[in-house]
């Protein structure tokens, strides 16, 4: 019971770590928005063309890292979960939590289509 | 956006607190996120109304089942009855209850059940972009006989798996689905009130939570009936 409450407080500062970090993201997308002058678009940007914009300094692409970092920290969740299973070696919850970020992979892969 | 900052916002408290049961959440996101992408992939085919009347359907009929008295939970259950039954997913059966500081005993029932019910909470998720938790809190408490508080701490965490699932199809969808001028708003908001709103669930009482929840799901499913005779936008 006491590895399952470290392996509770490990997920959820997983969680909101993930959080605040994709909040920062953002924030300091909204500030280089400001400070380039640069306005926000109604749309975001596609994720095959988010990596090209980041190098280019595109405020727009920094908002967007930061919405993609708060889309991936659930999943890192998941997989910071499978890795407490794994100390525990809890096999079934290992294999459902492999199997829960198997089945977000596909989402993503879907959306890219 | 909304639902995985709820969700990340309220779940981590949960989650540490060891009030949200991460095994059984997983068990059910494995249920949930399959049917939240396909309910993403169909959201924009279908009509509109229909949507708002098959919700409508969906929270009534769990507002029925809050109501009954004879599938409400209490976290009553005997240590003698947990012990006699081991279950070998081992999920969480004892949580801390905060009003109190008492460790409350409960088992997990109908396992299969519920997950397969969980496929409707996803399903609502992705067609919807709601949180499956109006759906999956009822199933937890009603049929799997998981107290309302861990019922609804679980769902929080499962919700932004959930929701997960099917964002990325909404991000990457020409035009994007995803409006940014909305998004620091409405995850600092979100993310502010999740974080309140976890603190404020550990000193209200089981009946009280249910009642507000049973209130929430009524008001929700005249809206969405509304909403399908044109009244209150949408």
């Amino acid at each position: 019971m006491e590895e399952d409450h470290g392996a509770g407080a490990f997920v959820g500062w997983t969680l909101l770590g993930g959080l605040l970090l994709s909040i920062g993201v953002m924030l300091v997308g909204l500030i280089w928005s400001g400070l380039t002058s640069q306005s926000q678009t109604s749309h975001v940007l596609p994720l095959d063309e988010i990596g090209d914009h980041l190098r280019n300094g595109d405020p727009a692409a920094i908002l967007a890292l930061g919405i993609l970092i708060l889309f991936a920290t659930p999943v890192v969740g998941v997989a910071a979960a499978c890795v407490a299973f794994i100390r525990v070696r809890d096999t079934p919850f290992i294999a459902i939590s492999i199997g829960v970020i198997g089945i977000l992979a596909v989402g993503f892969a879907l959306a890219l289509r | 956006m909304a639902v995985i900052a709820t969700s990340l916002g309220g779940g981590n408290v949960y989650v540490r607190r060891r009030m949200a049961d991460v095994r059984l959440g997983l068990l059910l996101a494995l249920a949930t996120a399959p049917s939240a992408i396909i309910g993403a992939l169909l959201a924009t085919q279908v009509n509109a109304r229909l949507l708002a009347a098959m919700l409508a359907a969906v929270l009534a009929a769990s507002a029925y089942g809050m109501l009954n008295p004879h599938a409400q939970t209490d976290p009553d259950q005997t240590k003698t009855e947990v012990d006699s039954q081991p279950s070998s997913l081992h999920l969480q059966t004892t949580y801390q209850e905060p009003s109190t500081g008492e460790t409350v005993t409960y088992r997990v029932t109908r396992i299969p059940m519920g997950v397969c019910a969980s496929v409707l909470a996803g399903l609502m998720s992705g067609l919807l972009g709601v949180g499956g938790g109006i759906v999956q809190v009822p199933v937890m408490h009603t049929l799997m006989r998981v107290p309302i508080k861990v019922a609804t701490a679980t769902s929080t965490y499962v919700i932004g798996i959930t929701a997960v699932a099917g964002a990325f199809v909404y991000y990457n969808h020409r035009p994007s689905y995803v409006d940014p001028s909305l998004t620091i708003p409405v995850t600092i908001g979100v993310f502010l009130g999740a974080s309140v709103g976890s603190r404020i669930l550990g000193r209200v009482s089981q009946r009280g939570l249910r009642s507000i929840f049973t209130a929430v799901l009524v008001i929700y499913s005249i809206q969405m009936t509304l909403r399908i005779f044109g009244i209150g936008g949408g």
